[in-house]
């Protein structure tokens, strides 16, 4: 907490402000559950506009990841029409292949390094990308949310990361947030079992999201992301729809 | 810093920032691990090498300094000129591990795009002279960090310290002290690893006699027999420099400064 006040103070220093709602945002999304919903979430409850980036980053599981994110590209740009534009994506190898091949057992006990960082800047990049097609959008999304376990995607890590980008670009109006973790923006933070909940109550078909890291065109049901998922419907006392391997 | 104010110069930067807020940077390193650097003395380290003339001088530098064994990393990142850059990093991969073959380890080489190219195709030229490609060297840096732990995870080698070879001529806002202490801090709450120290050996003002200027590591080359003729400098993709680009002119500069001759042929 004491760290946390100190970025915190940094920013107040430098722009007076730590977080603030934006109009638009680029949205960091995998086709996840937690992506998903949160980004469903910031267009029908914050009226945000939003530019979601999917990184084929290497990841096993990308195939299916992309085919969720395409199911929900389609329904958003439907649902949504006035503040959804339509998904871009970027293959972009995180970590490089010549390290993450060396490094999987390494991931599992602390995820890989820096991943959530290298994702948030390549947001950051498509962001000013779009300067040219006058969209001057200075906030990068993520979905975090409070149940995640490694370093990289604590309020501190996005905190640094917006101090670090803000003055490497030296531009201090950039910020990078989870609208899920973030107290300057929610009273509440928000986990798995509150956005299982919040779909639900609007409609959104979360089962067509993809949790599972495998290669494989069901949920293995056993892996990390799997357990978290099915527990998390189990707490949210709602029907998992999940197609989970028999 | 972009709030307007004007700060005496009581730091050393290339930009004119607040030293407080360095200071407060510096604080929150101190209080959670005692130091803020620590000379990596008989150490190993990585280097960020891209075969031009500020790595390839820090080579030399960082091994007589400190004996510190040497991982260096080249980023194939998809640059105009990356061909030529590697090239010079394969020669002074030679050179170095004849001149110190205890210290200067195995190279090791990624391929990544950074920025990725289809972010690179905008052409805001005044917003690229003043900023850089937007943050391509967190990005580098962020990979040399993921090198780390593959050395230890499936090396068994233990590295702290990842070095840059930033020069107190750069003048992008990432290349500033400030910079990379928040980037030094950032690499530490990402990995939950707070013995990791990410700096520049060239301008750490916490080691004695720096910052360390271009024109000094040409004095420097030159006294220590460094053939800076094969360092790429040069931006364009042409074999030959330009000598026309913003860094062949800051590297003749450089060596008008120190009264040298660049040895490097230049396009006519």
């Amino acid at each position: 907490m004491k760290k946390l006040n100190l970025y915190n103070n940094f920013l107040i220093k430098i722009r007076g402000w730590v977080s603030k709602w934006p109009k638009k945002a680029v949205f960091i999304y995998s086709g996840g559950m937690d992506s998903t919903t949160t980004m469903a979430k910031l267009m029908e409850d914050y009226g945000v506009e939003i530019f979601p980036l999917f990184i084929n980053r290497g990841q096993s599981n990308v195939k299916y990841e992309k085919k969720s994110a395409l199911y929900f590209d389609k329904l958003f740009s439907q649902k949504y029409p006035n503040l959804y534009h339509r998904l871009f994506q970027i293959d972009i190898n995180n970590p490089p292949l010549e390290i993450k091949d060396n490094l999987r057992q390494y991931s599992k006990e602390h995820g890989y390094p820096l991943r959530n960082t290298m994702l948030q800047m390549i947001g950051v990049q498509y962001a000013v990308s779009l300067l040219v097609k006058n969209e001057k959008i200075k906030t990068v999304f993520c979905a975090q949310v409070i149940d995640d376990p490694f370093p990289h995607s604590t309020l501190s890590s996005l905190r640094i990361n917006t101090m670090n980008i803000c003055n490497g670009l030296e531009e201090w109006d950039w910020q990078i947030t989870s609208p899920n973790i973030d107290p300057v923006l929610i009273k509440k933070s928000v986990g798995k079992v509150e956005l299982i909940k919040w779909a639900d109550e609007h409609g959104i078909p979360i089962e067509y999201t993809r949790s599972c890291y495998k290669n494989s065109p069901y949920h293995c049901g056993s892996c990390l992301t799997c357990s978290r998922r099915k527990i998390a419907f189990e707490k949210a006392g709602l029907p998992d729809k999940t197609n989970y391997q028999k | 810093m972009t709030n307007g104010k004007k700060y005496p110069l009581q730091i050393f930067s290339n930009r004119d920032e607040d030293p407080d807020l360095l200071k407060s940077i510096e604080n929150a390193m101190k209080q959670r691990r005692g130091y803020v650097f620590n000379k990596p003395i008989n150490e190993n380290v990585i280097l960020l090498a891209s075969g031009g003339l500020d790595s390839t001088v820090t080579v030399d530098l960082i091994i007589r300094e400190w004996n510190v064994k040497v991982y260096p990393l080249f980023v194939r990142r998809s640059a105009r000129a990356t061909v030529f850059e590697e090239k010079a990093f394969d020669f002074f991969v030679d050179f170095y591990k004849k001149r110190f073959p205890d210290n200067f380890m195995a190279p090791f080489k990624v391929e990544i795009e950074v920025p990725p190219i289809a972010f690179k195709k905008y052409k805001m030229t005044n917003r690229l002279s003043k900023l850089g490609h937007p943050m391509r060297n967190f990005t580098l840096q962020n990979i040399a960090t993921q090198y780390l732990a593959y050395l230890e995870g499936t090396k068994g080698v233990n590295v702290n310290t990842i070095f840059t070879s930033t020069v107190g001529d750069d003048t992008f806002p990432h290349s500033s002290l400030l910079s990379l202490r928040i980037e030094n801090l950032a690499i530490c709450v990402d990995s939950g690893n707070w013995h990791m120290q990410l700096t520049s050996p060239l301008i750490d003002t916490e080691i004695g006699n720096r910052p360390l200027f271009k024109k000094d590591l040409i004095l420097y080359a030159k006294k220590r027999k460094i053939p800076l003729e094969y360092t790429r400098t040069c931006i364009n993709g042409n074999e030959i420099p330009d000598g026309n680009c913003n860094e062949c002119r800051e590297r003749l500069s450089a060596f008008m400064k120190a009264g040298i001759k660049d040895p490097v042929q230049y396009k006519k």
